[in-house]
């Protein structure tokens, strides 16, 4: 019992909480929504609010005025949206699988009002759903059914009684509720009114269309198609009997209607390229108030909106010949408002207007607002799905030159008389820095700080972060600040005659061509897909600080990032060549193509290719497996090396492999320590196979054996360490998360199984540390090849925790030199980053066993605890809301201490934690006046007692 | 006041030099009888000076009791007193094997050739050696206690380096 104090005290000493004084100057964290599907502005309360449901399952309102996010909502994985509708000052979504959830968000604060599962009878075939606003209630399609909700609970529901048609469009006019969809099969506009009140059907009929319909559009009172066989715009009224006729207009020669989301207002397209507004009036009758004339452009897009006063505004936007974006945007009374722009770089996809505002999203994943000819705002929402993430470090400033050994002694004089100049500042700093006020932005990097030069700073805090989105486009990103210092969009190369995406795979850093003294490149492999489907690898090879193309070497970087195609066709793995700069990269047929393709890199590979292992993840019909490949020369093949399987990991019958992970930090970081000494001076070592990584796999079918955590050599395939942990549920997907360092494993997983008395369900986490054997046993294992014997020799330790939280992603913390210990980094799914410190994660911690005291102190131990008990010291992400997190990556910088942490999914976070201390920082609160004042006094001291000391010996001579 | 005053010379060159001794005070010729008279037989003198020797020999080891309650007292920590203690402790011995021909010169028997050869008084002079070793043990037993000896492979581990596995797995 007397433990337990103990206990507290060494908790309460390794959990550092992070000061609120350090928050947004050693973290950022920039909130994102991820890329609209859709937008349309509303006008609540006199604010003006751009409600988006995104990409990344994410309902979003963003400040019309200054792009901000006034509020989101992140949904479930699993609770997909399917639509999304405005109504002034409510936002209703319907979502999930049936699309049977409704939501009903307060429009200014994203509060939740109403969350209701709907029941509705199962329907085979797509849903369709759709809803429309009364005064004092809301109506519902869903596919075949029609449900009134009224203060929170449903009314009434009617239920179509043939269910062959499904209906997509609800329409609301003062004589009843109309659900009308179109069959494509027998080539009908279905329609059925409803009773507001009581639900009661009141009519159900059908019109005969031509066969060549296949959309039609709702407003006003009237429905309506174009027929493009006899290029006809036809549109009937909406009455309760349904009996109304179909009028078709034929004078003009119609392309198509399009629906621009106003109560009365579509748009009709003539086949000469004008387009037309059309009022549905009362009385079933349309009228063409205002006609748009043809443009010179391609892609247009049409939209709609009202603005604060209620005004309807239709914008018909297309991109000219000379690749600027112009919009016509016309209201009944304010006319027509003419206005013409430069995207810069991909087309709009959708947009929304509010009187002459224009908010656009584009191809590369961008919100933009502009106002006339001038962009007021832009959201990078393409950072919201990242791919790939490097760190690179900048490079020295330029005073700190880098000497040419070469150097005459002239030179050398020269060079130096040079640098004299910068001698008083250098005194003025150093002086200031004696008295105890250090430029702080100096010395610690502040994320306020945006002005200063991108250079490295004295820490190695201030590094640039190069992230490759899905969306085509790769950023360089501060990692002080998080400001965006370049954005680039790939470019498509040949594939740009016939569109397609380029979407990065993997990103590698190699030093750069010409530099020596440490600059490094970023090579990013990226797969396009044309839109004739052929798929090619491209690389593009970047400067990091400026985003400048370095292969091909480009002028202008305003233009779109040229790469270079390196195979044609899809691209099976790449790999960097540990100690080059050489990444090999594997064709679909295996094949292996050295990067840069020089003769000298060939022969390195020639030269290496024998001790070369690469095992990874392949396709089969049955799952996928993780086969390993070593390289061979044949040439009666191929000219170059082939990658051929030499082992494939057989897992029991019932498992499929998920995910492999891979040992971090890459590339390995070094060793400090090869062994674990304990209390009595003894070592356990570590097994320190560099070919070891994680394979995770799931069991299938409907009898779920759990989910496998495999510890795999990559050289020969051998199991070095298993586990089989239960699935979260019967028949529910296995959620392991793993991360693998050195010798150390920790994963985590949810147990849904433990029902029996002193058991629980919730999350583990368990770590395991695998050793070379038993006390002092070595085996050398790091240094052994993977076919030796011995190299089985593995003594696992391991010991699991009761977990407070799911997590989304999980690492470990990186140092330049591995000295410090390393911490897990852990996303949690309450959207907070938790650092785990490696002292609560020891497998050594006593259980079964009494320490001694030597043991207690040399090895820290902690009593074991089944607990690990949820500290909120241990956040690292203070009070954000870090959003969606999917991945989390680490670095070190040039203190040993400290590592930086970047996490991103939808949001972006930074962080710098130090998990051993800030052990070679001078704390902040150091007094360093007091320092030189103790010195000054002691030399004072000094100065005044020598003549005294020297006066009285020399009188102790005369008088001895 | 700035001269020296030398009385050493005045004694011989005093011209007071030939003057009797005062009554009572016989310069040589009395202290000749009475040594002769009062001192023991040589063979007893040196049997003194043998069991001094032992004495001596023996010393550092009655002073380890006291020193091992000093060093219970210091504790198991790594500061200061303790520090101070153990240094005292693994230097005395050196120091004193070193001095030890000089420190049994007065105990040597008047029929020795040579005082300060090791061969004389050999049994006291290893049963010192021995002594002294004692003291130097329970300094390092101190030491080991203390976690200051490089004992276990532990202590080793650091300058254990490792080779370059002959395989390599590219991930």
């Amino acid at each position: 019992m007397f433990l337990l104090p103990l206990t507290l005290l060494l908790c309460s000493s390794l959990s550092w909480a992070i000061h609120e004084s350090d928050v947004g100057v050693i973290d950022w964290h920039k909130r994102l929504v991820g890329v609209p599907h859709a937008a349309r502005i509303i006008h609540p309360e006199n604010s003006s609010l751009v409600i988006v449901p995104t990409a990344s399952n994410v309902l979003a309102a963003l400040n019309l005025a200054d792009g901000s996010v006034a509020w989101r909502y992140a949904f479930d994985s699993t609770d997909g949206i399917a639509s999304f509708h405005v109504d002034g000052d409510s936002v209703v979504t319907l979502s999930g699988r049936g699309a049977t959830n409704l939501r009903s968000f307060e429009a200014t604060t994203g509060l939740i009002t109403l969350d209701k599962r709907l029941e509705w009878p199962l329907s085979t075939g797509p849903t369709a759903v759709d809803v429309v606003f009364a005064s004092d209630a809301t109506f519902v399609l869903n596919t075949h059914s029609i449900a009134r909700l009224g203060s929170g609970e449903v009314e009434w529901t009617w239920e179509a009684e043939d269910k062959s048609m499904p209906y997509t469009r609800l329409v609301q006019t003062p004589t009843g509720i109309y659900a009308v969809g179109l069959s494509s099969t027998s080539s009908s506009l279905y329609l059925a009114a409803v009773d507001p009140v009581t639900g009661g059907k009141i009519q159900i009929g059908w019109k005969h269309l031509p066969e060549s319909v296949s959309s039609f559009v709702v407003a006003g009172e009237c429905a309506a198609w174009v027929d493009p066989a006899s290029q006809s715009l036809g549109f009937m009224r909406l009455t309760p009997t349904l009996k109304a006729s179909i009028v078709a207009e034929k004078t003009m020669k119609w392309q198509e209607v399009v629906d621009v989301h106003l109560p009365d207002l579509l748009v009709g397209v003539l086949t000469s390229g004008d387009a037309k507004v059309l009022h549905a009036k009362e009385g079933g009758a349309l009228e063409a108030i205002h006609t748009f004339p043809v443009n010179d452009g391609a892609h247009t897009l049409f939209s709609g909106g009202l603005d604060n006063t209620g005004e309807p505004y239709v914008v018909r936007l297309w991109t000219t010949a000379d690749n600027t974006t112009a919009a016509e945007i016309f209201s009944a009374t304010h006319g027509v408002a003419k206005v013409a722009f430069s995207l810069g770089h991909g087309t709009v996809t959708h947009l929304a207007v509010d009187g002459t505002r224009l908010v656009l999203t584009t191809s590369t994943g961008a919100v933009q607002l502009w106002d006339q000819n001038q962009l007021i705002w832009a959201r990078e929402e393409s950072l919201a799905s990242i791919d790939v993430a490097a760190f690179v470090e900048l490079p020295v400033p330029e005073r700190v030159a880098r000497v040419d050994e070469s150097e005459t002694f002239f030179a050398r004089l020269t060079r130096q008389i040079g640098d004299a100049r910068y001698f008083p500042e250098f005194v003025v700093g150093f002086a200031q820095r004696f008295a105890g006020a250090p430029p702080r932005e100096d010395v610690i990097v502040s994320a306020n700080n945006h002005s200063a030069a991108l250079a490295r700073d004295a820490y190695g805090f201030r590094q640039v972060l190069v992230v490759g989105t899905a969306h085509g486009t790769v950023y360089g990103l501060d990692s002080s600040s998080g400001e965006i210092l370049w954005a680039r969009v790939f470019g498509l190369g040949w594939a740009s005659a016939v569109g397609g995406t380029v979407r990065p795979v993997k990103i590698f850093l190699v030093n750069s061509e010409d530099g020596a003294d440490g600059e490094k490149d970023v090579v990013i492999i990226a797969q396009r897909k044309a839109s004739n489907t052929l798929v090619d690898t491209v690389i593009f090879r970047i400067n990091p600080v400026t985003g400048a193309s370095v292969s091909p070497a480009e002028e202008d970087s305003g233009a779109l990032l040229e790469g270079k195609d390196v195979i044609s066709g899809p691209l099976t793995e790449a790999f960097l060549l540990p100690d080059s700069d050489i990444i090999i990269l594997l064709d679909e047929f295996f094949q292996v193509l050295p990067y840069p393709d020089t003769d000298a890199n060939t022969a390195v590979v020639t030269r290496r290719a024998p001790s070369i292992f690469m095992p990874f993840l392949e396709s089969f019909e049955e799952g996928p497996r993780v086969l390993g490949h070593s390289l061979k020369l044949d040439p009666e093949l191929s000219d170059r090396h082939v990658a051929f399987r030499t082992w494939g990991l057989t897992l029991p019958p019932g498992e499929s492999v998920k995910k492999i992970v891979k040992p971090t930090p890459r590339p390995p970081a070094p060793i400090a320590s090869l062994g674990k000494v304990l209390g009595n001076r003894t070592t356990l070592y570590k097994y320190l196979n560099p070919r070891m990584f994680v394979v995770l796999s799931e069991g299938s079918g409907e009898a779920s054996i759990g989910c496998g955590v495999y510890v795999v050599d990559g050289a020969k395939g051998s199991i070095l360490y298993s586990a089989l942990v239960p699935a979260a549920g019967l028949g529910s997907a296995c959620d392991v998360q793993a991360t693998l360092t050195e010798n150390w494993l920790v994963y985590h997983y949810y147990d849904g199984e433990g029902v029996g008395p002193g058991e629980t369900k919730g999350w583990r986490v368990v770590t395991v540390e695998l050793y070379e054997g038993e006390l002092d046993e070595k085996t050398r294992s790091s240094e052994l090849s993977a076919f030796s014997l011995e190299s089985m020799q593995v003594e696992p330790l391991e010991q699991s925790y009761v977990f407070a939280h799911g997590i989304t992603a999980i690492t470990t913390t990186s140092t330049k030199y591995g000295i410090s210990s390393k911490d897990i980094i852990v996303a949690t799914q309450s959207n907070k980053i938790n650092s785990i410190p490696r002292r609560l994660l020891n497998p050594r911690r006593p259980k079964n066993w009494k320490p001694t005291t030597e043991e207690m102190q040399e090895e820290q131990l902690i009593p074991y605890d089944p607990v690990m008990p949820d500290d909120p010291r241990r956040t690292i992400s203070h009070n954000y809301d870090v959003v969606g997190t999917r991945q989390i990556l680490t670095t070190p910088a040039l203190l040993e201490s400290t590592s930086l942490v970047f996490g991103y999914g939808l949001d972006m976070f930074l962080t710098r934690v130090a998990p051993s201390g800030t052990f070679d920082v001078l704390s902040e609160s150091f007094n360093k006046a007091q320092l030189v004042l103790t010195v000054f006094g002691l030399g004072m001291g000094i100065g005044i007692t020598r003549p005294m000391v020297r006066r009285k010996r020399l009188r102790e001579r005369w008088y001895q | 006041m700035s001269k020296n005053l030398e009385y050493s010379s005045l004694e011989s060159s005093s011209k007071w030099r030939n003057l009797p001794p005062p009554p009572g005070f016989a310069k040589s010729a009395s202290s000749k009888t009475t040594t002769k008279k009062s001192a023991p037989p040589p063979s007893s003198y040196d049997q003194l000076k043998e069991k001094r020797a032992f004495d001596f020999a023996t010393a550092p080891a009655k002073s380890l009791p006291m020193q091992a309650f000093m060093l219970y007292m210091s504790g198991g920590g790594v500061q200061i007193f303790s520090m101070g203690i153990v240094v005292m402790l693994l230097l005395s011995p050196f120091k004193n094997l070193a001095g030890i021909n000089e420190a049994f010169v007065p105990f040597a028997p008047s029929t020795a050739k040579d005082p300060k050869a090791f061969t004389t008084l050999l049994g006291q002079k290893l049963l010192y050696v021995a002594c002294n070793a004692l003291t130097l043990a329970v300094g390092l037993w101190k030491c080991r206690s203390m976690g200051l000896l490089p004992m276990g492979t532990g202590d080793w581990l650091a300058f254990e380096t490792r080779g370059i596995a002959p395989e390599i797995s590219l991930f």
